[in-house]
């Protein structure tokens, strides 16, 4: 009782609440002053998507549609044909990803069976179009180009990296273990 | 005098006695004026760092860095912010009392920035080629009535700009702040009367001589009590947290300013650092002995240091308190205020002006 009272006209609840913030006040800070200093970014970072080539600058993607089929916000549209060139050999004609739409959920590069797609720890993407965020294929391949390292590094940490893959164009399908069920 | 002769030619006043005595006035203008200005630049500038030092603290204490872009650590910021404030465009709500509407911030702000002309700041006057400056304004002898007569006018312009506004948050806003600055300024104005039992005087400049020679002198300790209410009124009448309904921004949007923009938003935004400067001012002078010294041998350093310092000290306070409590609710305000503080308040001056009365015995 008389605890109680002392308590409360010494305003000993108030002192323990400003022992707490003037605690804070010497404690480290946690803002991060983004364009001065930039986190380091995990190897798994869902950034943008690129596509890959193969070592001899071909580009992997073979227009399967599987991308297309598993995207969940439908962002990407594929609209593949036969090689001109190279009798037996698909590509994708068109391919646009829409990144207004994209979430970012990463599936079509699970979905990829020719590890033509990844992701990179690119972010700062910004445009004062819509147009502008909806990237064709050389875009996309221009991307995967200036952060081959990323994307690579992507692949190797989701456990996507085919150990198989020489990196040689060989004009045939690889099904890395994850697509395939094990 | 080197300079008499430049101004008094001959002939025209011929009476040396006269002479003098003009000279004398004209000095005494010259002093007052540099004085006046001097205590309006520092005082303006020290409300523009404040809202620099609040913004700052209250993001250290919540683990932030503050405002860091303008300049090196942000140090710009202030200059930035009045920039942008007084280039912004001046909305007059359609339906507002224009002439009310425009005059009701300057009201608020006036008081604020008179109250500093009876604050002292240092000790030792000092001349300069005959121009005697004063550390303070004016030494009225009722100094701290002064004080509390405009920090009460102050409360006009709140409750004159929420009325103008014509809008509901904002008449909300004003008859808050109305009830409780009359609330509060009275149990502040209690308080205060133990320090000038002691004291005897109501001059500031009387008060702080006599609590001189070290901090076992200082009025903080035989007037705990007083000190402790006296600066929760003061954080309850410049409208901070945890007494903010005027401004509650989760109730009324702003309060009683919500309709004001640009200009007269700082207005009443430079009044409100210039109240708490003013509150800090009299808890420093009337408690913590003012310009004096925590311990005699500290005398080197200079009275307006020791006098900065304090005053520091009491608005880091009002940072502090604002990082830590939540606001209160409107009926425990009152309650506290009425049913609490003024008994106290009351309970203090009596056993103050019984202690006094018999020790001077």
């Amino acid at each position: 009782m008389l605890k109680k009272f002392l308590n409360t006209i010494l305003f000993s609840e108030i002192g323990q609440g400003l022992k707490l913030t003037f605690r804070h006040m010497f404690l480290r800070k946690i803002t991060v002053q983004y364009p001065k200093e930039k986190l380091v970014l995990a190897d798994g970072y869902r950034g943008f998507i690129v596509h890959r080539r193969y070592d001899n600058g071909v580009e992997r993607c073979v227009g399967c549609d599987l991308c297309e089929a598993i995207c969940p916000a439908k962002a990407i549209r594929v609209v593949s044909d036969i090689h001109p060139e190279v009798p037996d050999r698909r590509y994708a004609k068109e391919y646009t990803l829409d990144f207004t739409r994209c979430v970012f959920c990463g599936y079509c590069v699970v979905a990829c069976p020719v590890n033509a797609l990844s992701m990179t720890k690119e972010f700062a993407h910004s445009s004062f179009t819509r147009d502008g965020l909806i990237y064709s294929k050389e875009q996309m391949l221009a991307l995967g180009d200036r952060s081959e390292n990323d994307s690579d590094a992507y692949l190797k940490v989701r456990n996507m990296w085919d150990a198989e893959d020489s990196g040689k164009d060989e004009g045939r399908y690889h099904f890395p273990p994850i697509t395939l069920g094990g | 005098m080197i300079r008499k002769g430049a101004f008094c030619a001959e002939g025209i006043v011929d009476n040396a006695d006269v002479n003098e005595k003009g000279w004398v006035l004209i000095n005494d203008l010259i002093g007052a004026l540099v004085v006046m200005l001097g205590v309006l630049f520092v005082v303006l500038t020290m409300i523009a760092y404040l809202t620099y030092l609040e913004r700052k603290v209250l993001g250290f204490m919540q683990d932030r860095l503050g405002p860091m872009e303008v300049g090196p650590w942000g140090l710009l910021q202030p200059l930035a912010d009045g920039i942008k404030l007084l280039s912004k465009e001046d909305i007059i709500p359609s339906e507002a009392n224009r002439a009310i509407f425009r005059i009701a911030p300057v009201i608020s702000l006036v008081p604020a920035i008179l109250a500093f002309s009876v604050i002292p700041f240092g000790h030792d006057s000092f001349g300069f080629q005959g121009v005697t400056l004063h550390p303070y304004i004016a030494d009225v002898n009722v100094g701290i009535l002064v004080i509390l007569a405009l920090s009460s006018i102050g409360a006009y312009g709140i409750l004159l700009g929420g009325w103008a506004s014509n809008s509901k948050y904002s008449i909300l806003g004003a008859l808050r702040s109305a009830a409780q600055v009359i609330s509060y300024e009275l149990t502040a104005g209690m308080s205060v009367i133990g320090v000038l039992i002691l004291s005897g005087s109501m001059s500031l400049v009387k008060i702080e001589d006599a609590q001189a020679g070290g901090f076992w002198h200082w009025y903080i300790f035989p007037q705990i009590v007083a000190f402790v209410i006296y600066l929760i009124s003061g954080i309850a009448e410049t409208n901070r947290t945890p007494f903010d309904l005027p401004e509650a921004e989760s109730e009324l949007v702003a309060g009683f300013f919500t309709e004001y923009s640009g200009m007269r938003f700082s207005l009443y935004y430079l009044a409100e650092y210039a109240n708490m400067i003013i509150v800090s001012s009299v808890a420093t002078i009337l408690f913590l002995g003012g310009w004096n010294p925590p311990l005699p041998s500290l005398g080197f350093i200079p009275p307006v240091i020791w006098f900065l310092l304090k005053v520091y000290f009491f608005l880091f306070f009002f940072f502090w308190i604002r990082a830590t409590l939540p606001r209160l609710r409107y009926d425990q305000l009152m309650r506290f205020g009425w049913k609490i503080m003024l008994p106290v308040s009351f309970a203090n001056i009596i056993v103050t002006g019984i202690a006094a009365y018999f020790l001077e015995r």
